[in-house]
């Protein structure tokens, strides 16, 4: 009965949809509004403007960087909501279920891990700085580091992923992407231009092309870094499973 | 009111279809977990709607070298909506099942949960 | 450049930098998270209400970020109404923050504390954000902020049913802002911008071919945002949250999420479809239509559902309800009087609603208490908290010199104005039903007979201190009002110029 009134709610805000989509402009038109007004600036001077080769990129990092900063602090916060729910897994602690590892540690996989372990690194690496020129973004290459670092955890045990680093760097490093943007966007307002400029009066050519590029560079690695950091902290919560450990406050 | 424009707007009509899929699973289903899945599909359409909206015919998404004709590049902005879009889409997925789990870890069963009714507990 | 010239960028990001240190400072040192936050609360309430002054209405403040104009740059647009929004925000945050104190020692974990309090700066981020861009998908970006803040701030005593009801919020929320972002779609691919002020620009010079592409929009951006305001029939994730989560995340979901979400409906209405626009302006009056009447339709169901309730926090949560629908009825009502009347009315769900759900914390906590039947005598015993329950009750009421009546006031011209009699009898009979179950609370707290308490017993400072200054501000406002409200009508007017 309530699944019946469900289907014919969704049929009819269906049919509502599908008008609209019926008068939108044909898909892939390149005349319609949107593909003509804003854009046009975007793709013609991009490049010159805003110092990357990469359209989207620059987009991104350059003419919408507050909206890339909110991006950065919607994930902190999502982060910070779970650990308020969940805590967060304890360095060093031995989880009773999770060490015995669900993928049996064979010498195959424990080997592969190893090998594909610095390659994945490496590109990453790569994807964090090629944004500039070519396809990659510094969010991609923290998900892939902490793909790679989950993958530890998932062939070794839970205790050889988290003793690596103190709680205190962790901590640091998950804030770092919206730390990066507030400071690059501080430091637009103390040189005279806004917040988030990367171009300010007095500097021209190519010192003003260096000061571009380490300010981006600057909030890409303050982004992939606490991507990788964030992502891995959260999945080691959600593994980590209450009642199996004293729970005894570090300070 | 006819809807004959639907049939070169395919991808739309299928973002909304699964759009309406999604919002039956998070509806339709006692499963926290479903529900959880049923946002995943609901979001994944949304983007797959804006991301065809950046669409050009003849168009290309590439990097722009000097000399560059500008009239065939795909749209940038709406890849940069889903983008930002992924990542909050992300956040919230991790949040959601962060709650599943503490839901899961009070009671064993997901698919009959002892659920709560309005007029106090 | 003036003194304040960069303060609208740094409304948003100062509560931010403080907040991103708060986890930080947790490992170093616990005790200092509050006090930090507090800082960081008080900053932001200098960068706001400094801007007071600066924005004459009609003459709003626009800062380009990164220098970029608009539309291809985000460009921060502080408004008569939304710089009002944002001092109620900052001002309320920190009366709230204060409350939270006790709560936190008492109800979380030692660790969760830090990341509590950085929950908290970043809904206040949010909703700061929220009330200043000028860009659309920024509105959006801002929006999930404060909302994802909001939903793991009701379950974070981890209590069963918080978590049930914070994750049915969840679902409604993330459901509501998938549709916002699609809404969002369908009106950039018919328009090409994502600038408000340039969407509505355009919007009037829009090929007739897409009108009903942007009417239907609108409809999703209607129905996202009434989600978030919990408006029927949508509203049915707000009492269990308000109810269970959180004591003092309940008075923050109730004063100040509702009124984002109706600043938001606010926004769409006026700033994004700005009326006067061709084509489309009929469709804009047909829903603005439809939602006057759902609101005036649940200003009074849930205050009926309010007297029947038998705990007090479901009894606040319906009334706040109730209120949020008189908020939502004076934007859709369509007249300069009901604009300028919503925004009285929701510093007074604010500062009422908020002081009742201040009010039943103060008794959970002290004696915990939930039942209204358990209150006998404890007016009594706890005066000032009891007194702080009666300024707010009346504040809701409307009582002349409260900011209620304001409310009221604006909005019964509105409505005899444009002849909406129906709306102005749903509004009366409202505040008669809200007489009834605030009454029935007030009659059962100062009994004289059948107390199980003695003496006097109060809740610590903070809490009722809190609670008192909440309840009495609702009523500063009101005797400040004859000093607000020629400037609030003024911008009224001028929106409905356009």
């Amino acid at each position: 009965m309530k699944k019946a009134a469900i289907v014919l709610l969704l049929l009819g805000a269906g049919l509502l949809l599908l008008v609209a989509v019926s008068k939108m402009p044909r898909m892939g038109d390149s005349g319609s509004p949107d593909k003509t007004y804003m854009v046009d600036r975007y793709v013609a001077r991009g490049a010159v403007e805003a110092g990357d080769y990469n359209v989207p990129n620059d987009v991104l990092l350059n003419y919408r960087a507050f909206d890339s900063m909110g991006c950065a602090v919607v994930l902190f916060t999502a982060f910070c909501a779970v650990l308020a729910i969940l805590g967060r897994a304890k360095r060093g602690r031995s989880h009773a279920a999770i060490d015995v590892s669900p993928v049996s540690s064979g010498m195959i996989p424990m080997t592969v891990v190893q090998l594909l372990v610095p390659v994945t690194i490496l590109f990453a690496a790569y994807v964090l700085f090629a944004g500039h020129d070519s396809f990659g973004y510094s969010l991609q290459a923290g998900l892939l580091i902490s793909g790679t670092i989950i993958l530890i955890t998932l062939v070794f045990s839970l205790l050889e992923s988290t003793k690596r680093l103190r709680t205190g760097v962790i901590t640091f490093l998950e804030s770092l992407s919206v730390l990066a943007f507030l400071v690059v966007g501080l430091l637009g307002i103390f040189l005279q231009g806004r917040f988030l400029s990367f171009s300010f009066p007095g500097l021209h050519g190519d010192a003003m092309q260096a000061v571009r590029l380490i300010m981006m560079v600057v909030i890409g690695l303050g982004i992939g870094i606490a991507t990788a950091v964030i992502f891995t902290s959260t999945l080691l919560s959600l593994m980590r499973e209450e009642g199996h450990e004293l729970e005894r406050d570090i300070a | 009111m006819s809807l004959s424009g639907t049939s070169h707007n395919l991808n739309y009509a299928a973002a909304v279809l699964l759009f309406l899929i999604g919002i039956y699973a998070v509806t339709a289903r006692p499963n926290p977990v479903k529900k959880v899945m049923g946002l995943v599909i609901m979001e994944t359409a949304v983007f797959l709607f804006l991301v065809s909206l950046g669409l050009v015919g003849g168009g290309e998404a590439r990097v722009v070298t000097p000399g560059f004709r500008a009239s065939t590049l795909v749209n940038p902005v709406p890849q940069v909506i889903v983008f930002i879009g992924i990542v909050i889409a992300a956040g919230t997925v991790a949040l959601a099942l962060s709650m599943c789990v503490r839901i899961y870890r009070e009671q064993d069963d997901l698919d009959h949960l002892r659920t709560t009714g309005t007029d106090g507990p | 450049m003036n003194a304040s010239y960069h303060h609208p960028v740094l409304i948003v990001a100062v509560p931010l930098a403080f907040a991103v240190f708060c986890p930080i400072l947790g490992i170093w040192k616990r005790r200092l998270c509050f006090t930090w936050s507090l800082i960081g609360l008080a900053a932001t309430a200098f960068f706001t209400w400094t801007l007071v002054g600066r924005v004459p209405p009609g003459k709003p403040v626009v800062y380009s970020v990164g220098g970029w104009s608009a539309p291809w740059g985000i460009q921060l647009r502080v408004d008569y109404f939304g710089l009002f929004a944002a001092c109620a925000v900052t001002g309320i945050g920190i009366i709230l923050f204060v409350y939270y104190f006790r709560f936190m020692g008492r109800d979380l974990k030692a660790d969760r504390i830090p990341y509590c309090c950085a929950l908290y700066l970043l809904s206040i981020a949010g909703m700061l954000g929220f009330c200043v861009t000028g860009d659309l998908f920024s509105l959006f970006i801002f929006m999930e902020v404060f909302s994802i803040a909001s939903y793991a701030l009701v379950a974070v005593t981890g209590e069963t049913h918080a978590l049930q009801a914070a994750f049915k919020y969840l679902l409604v929320g993330v459901t509501s802002s998938a549709t916002f972002v699609l809404a969002i779609g369908l009106l950039y691919s018919v328009v090409g911008s994502l600038d408000m002020r340039d969407v509505s620009l355009r919007l009037k010079t829009m090929d007739s071919r897409f009108v009903p592409v942007s009417v239907i929009a609108l409809v999703l951006f209607l129905v996202a945002l009434s989600a978030k305001s919990a408006v029927f029939p949508l509203h049915w994730w707000f009492p269990d949250a308000a109810g269970t989560a959180f004591d003092p995340e309940s008075s923050l979901l109730s004063s100040l999420v509702l009124a984002m979400g109706v600043f938001g409906v606010f926004r769409i209405l006026f700033s994004l479809y700005a009326p006067g626009f061709s084509g489309v302006s009929a469709w804009w009056r047909y829903t603005s239509s439809a939602l006057a009447w759902i609101a005036a339709f649940s200003i009074v169901a849930f205050a009926a559902k309010a007297v029947f309730q038998r705990d007090l926090k479901y009894m606040a949560a319906y009334s706040a309800l109730s209120q949020a629908g008189v908020a939502l009825l004076g934007i859709t009502v369509l007249s300069p009087h009901g604009t300028a009347g919503s925004f009285y009315a929701v510093l007074a769900c604010a500062c009422g609603g908020g002081c009742l759900f201040l009010v039943a914390g103060a008794f959970m906590y002290k004696h915990g208490i939930r039942r209204i039947a358990d209150l006998r005598g404890l007016g009594r015993t706890m005066p000032v908290t009891a007194g702080a329950f009666a300024l707010a009750s009346l504040s809701v009421l409307g009582v002349p010199f409260t900011v209620g009546y304001n409310a009221k006031e604006l909005l019964l011209r509105a409505c005899f104005d444009k002849g909406l009699y129906v709306f102005a009898a749903a509004l009366l009979l409202g505040t008669a039903l809200a007489a009834v179950y605030l009454g029935r609370v007030a009659h059962v707290m100062f009994a004289s007979s059948g107390s199980r308490f003695r003496g006097i017993d109060e809740a610590p400072a903070t809490v009722y201190g809190t609670a008192a200054l909440l309840s009495l501000g609702a009523v500063i406002i009101g005797v400040l009002s004859p000093h607000i409200t020629p400037a609030l009508r003024l911008a009224a007017r001028i929106i409905f110029s356009k």
